[in-house]
């Protein structure tokens, strides 16, 4: 008798010890899950957009391989846009003729501002911030701003 | 050994079985020429791992390597490709006929619920291996539906990560899709199809109705002779198939750049359609999860008027009711994507497009509900399958008009 009393509290040790364990596990790997553990964080990426002389009023510059188009406006203001569309994350095209982003997933439109034009998208175009640096534009890739709306505060203008 | 595979294989069914769940309209086949399917598609895709890299530089070229200098390559591709198509299509009309034919209740129930499972996976095996070729088709359509993914309300973002190991699809998502494709999903799928074969057998067969049994046939022949003929004309069928039309491959996929017209496989043009038009979050979401607990919840529904394996129940009058859905939910699909097209698509916010139309879309289906209601017996099983053939008819609805778009005829 005492043989088995002894051998049924070693097994719920046991079951116990092996709940406890996995109970860690879960919560260490729902941690993991929802990212409460930062990983590589992204170093600060400034991409050098070129001499801020080098830009013509009333232009597009894309950056395919980075993601964004630099608008340079008609009063010399910069907006950065991020070309992923905001509904779905395709990547928009740029219609010079209409001076529209037209999305060929879901045929989101934007204006030259990153404004919806059509749905379904329902945000603007996402925002990078632009800097000066010895007279060269840099653009902070790092984190791209969202936006409900646009105002004149997003452009960036220089002196 | 030869011997012991061949009891085997007629193990899987019993000596005897009754002679009208053997008709062709009990079941047209689809059950076992789906199962049939998976066995092609199991041996296409041991081949294709010879020669398939799943390395972002390199699964395109392999590809290429394939279609060009393996000897019929070419063509094992295409018969895998057209086996999923095909699949796809089975596994819809396979589930259609068990609802359809009342074979769901009772003890088939948990059945029903092992085909859901299986169903997913089917849909699961087609998503992964989309990405696979590399292609701009396949990043883009793949980049679309991890995007829906994130708008799951809190783990949304966790969730995206987690399938494509980053913040958007890249060589560790083909890796993992590569994976997934390749390891995980087929022993799953392997052990839940076994259990649904099981539980078929355990059900004692297919449903039929009461009336309709007791006479007993020998399986082999009759039943082995009618399957053998349903499998040669499926593989007839698709060699012929992969032949003449070669599984999609367009340029490789390029990070930067969308193609100017890109479109979802066929099986996601509904899912494409409906997004054009409401919210990710409803259309990609919310519908699917309504849709999915409105099928577990099927098979427990009017349980006291179920006539197990009678088409449609029986009766005339309910017949024209489904007819009459059917007809009420493609018109009315039809007319909220005119309306969405003309007018909601330019002028209003997609939020608010959303609410007009999903509210549009069920008041009037519930008033339709309503109407019926007033002139038939209330029972709970003619509302689950009208409520169903609302649902069905209007995302068949929603492909057909993706389709024709995607074919630029509207």
């Amino acid at each position: 008798m005492d043989f088995k009393e002894k051998s049924i509290s070693r097994k719920r040790f046991i079951k116990k010890a092996l709940l406890a364990v996995l109970t860690i596990e879960v919560f260490w790997l729902l941690g993991r899950f929802f990212g409460f553990h930062k990983g590589k964080k992204r170093t600060d990426k400034l991409f050098d957009a070129g001499s801020i002389q080098s830009f013509e009023k009333g232009k597009f510059y894309f950056y395919r391989s980075q993601g964004f188009c630099l608008y340079c406006l008609d009063d010399g203001g910069f907006l950065a846009m991020d070309l992923k569309c905001t509904h779905l994350g395709c990547k928009v095209n740029f219609d010079r003729e209409s001076q529209r982003f037209i999305c060929p997933c879901h045929s989101s439109a934007f204006n030259a501002m990153g404004e919806v034009l059509s749905s379904p998208a329902y945000r603007p175009l996402d925002l990078y911030v632009v800097m000066l640096e010895d007279n060269r534009l840099k653009v902070d890739l790092s984190k791209a701003v969202k936006r409900s709306d646009f105002n004149i505060k997003q452009i960036f203008y220089h002196s | 050994m030869l011997n012991s595979i061949k009891r085997f294989l007629l193990h899987l069914h019993p000596p005897r079985v009754e002679i009208n769940a053997i008709k062709l309209n009990r079941t047209f086949g689809l059950g076992g020429m789906s199962v049939f399917l998976v066995s092609l598609l199991a041996l296409t895709g041991i081949l294709l791992r010879f020669v398939y890299v799943p390395d972002a530089e390199k699964a395109y070229r392999s590809i290429e390597l394939l279609n060009h200098f393996n000897s019929a390559g070419r063509l094992i591709r295409n018969i895998h490709y057209w086996s999923a198509t095909i699949l796809c299509l089975f596994s819809v009309l396979h589930l259609l006929r068990v609802l359809f034919s009342q074979a769901i209740y009772f003890e088939r129930k948990k059945n029903w619920y092992y085909g859901l499972v299986l169903m997913f996976l089917v849909f699961a095996f087609c998503f992964t291996g989309y990405l696979l070729p590399w292609d701009q088709v396949s990043y883009w359509a793949v980049t679309v539906v991890a995007n829906v993914l994130r708008y799951f309300p809190v783990i949304g973002d966790a969730l995206a990560s987690f399938l494509l190991d980053g913040r958007f699809v890249s060589e560790h998502s083909l890796l993992r899709f590569y994976h997934l494709h390749t390891g995980v999903l087929p022993v799953l799928l392997f052990m839940v199809l076994s259990i649904h074969i099981w539980l078929v057998r355990k059900a004692k067969g297919v449903a039929i109705p009461q009336e309709q049994k007791g006479q007993l046939v020998n399986t082999s022949p009759h039943l082995v002779y009618k399957e053998l003929v349903a499998l040669l004309i499926l593989i007839i069928a698709i060699t012929t198939l992969s032949i003449f039309f070669n599984a999609p491959l367009s340029t490789p996929a390029n990070l930067d750049r969308v193609p100017e017209i890109i479109t979802a496989p066929w099986y996601f043009a509904g899912m494409q359609e409906l997004l054009l038009h409401i919210h990710p979050l409803v259309g990609g979401i919310l519908l699917p999860i309504a849709f999915l607990i409105f099928l577990i919840v099927v098979p427990k529904m009017g349980l006291d008027e179920v006539k197990v394996g009678v088409w449609f129940n029986g009766s005339r009058q309910l017949k024209k009711l489904y007819a009459l859905a059917l007809i009420f939910s493609v018109l009315l699909t039809v007319l909220l994507v005119v309306l969405s097209d003309a007018i909601i698509k330019d002028s209003f916010n997609v939020i608010w497009g959303t609410v007009f139309m999903v509210s549009v879309y069920f008041v009037t289906v519930s008033g339709f509900l309503i109407f019926l209601l007033r002139n038939l017996n209330r029972s709970m099983l003619s509302i689950s399958m009208i409520v169903f053939v609302l649902f069905t008819g209007s995302y068949i609805t929603l492909t057909i008009i993706g389709l024709l778009r995607d074919a630029q005829i509207i």
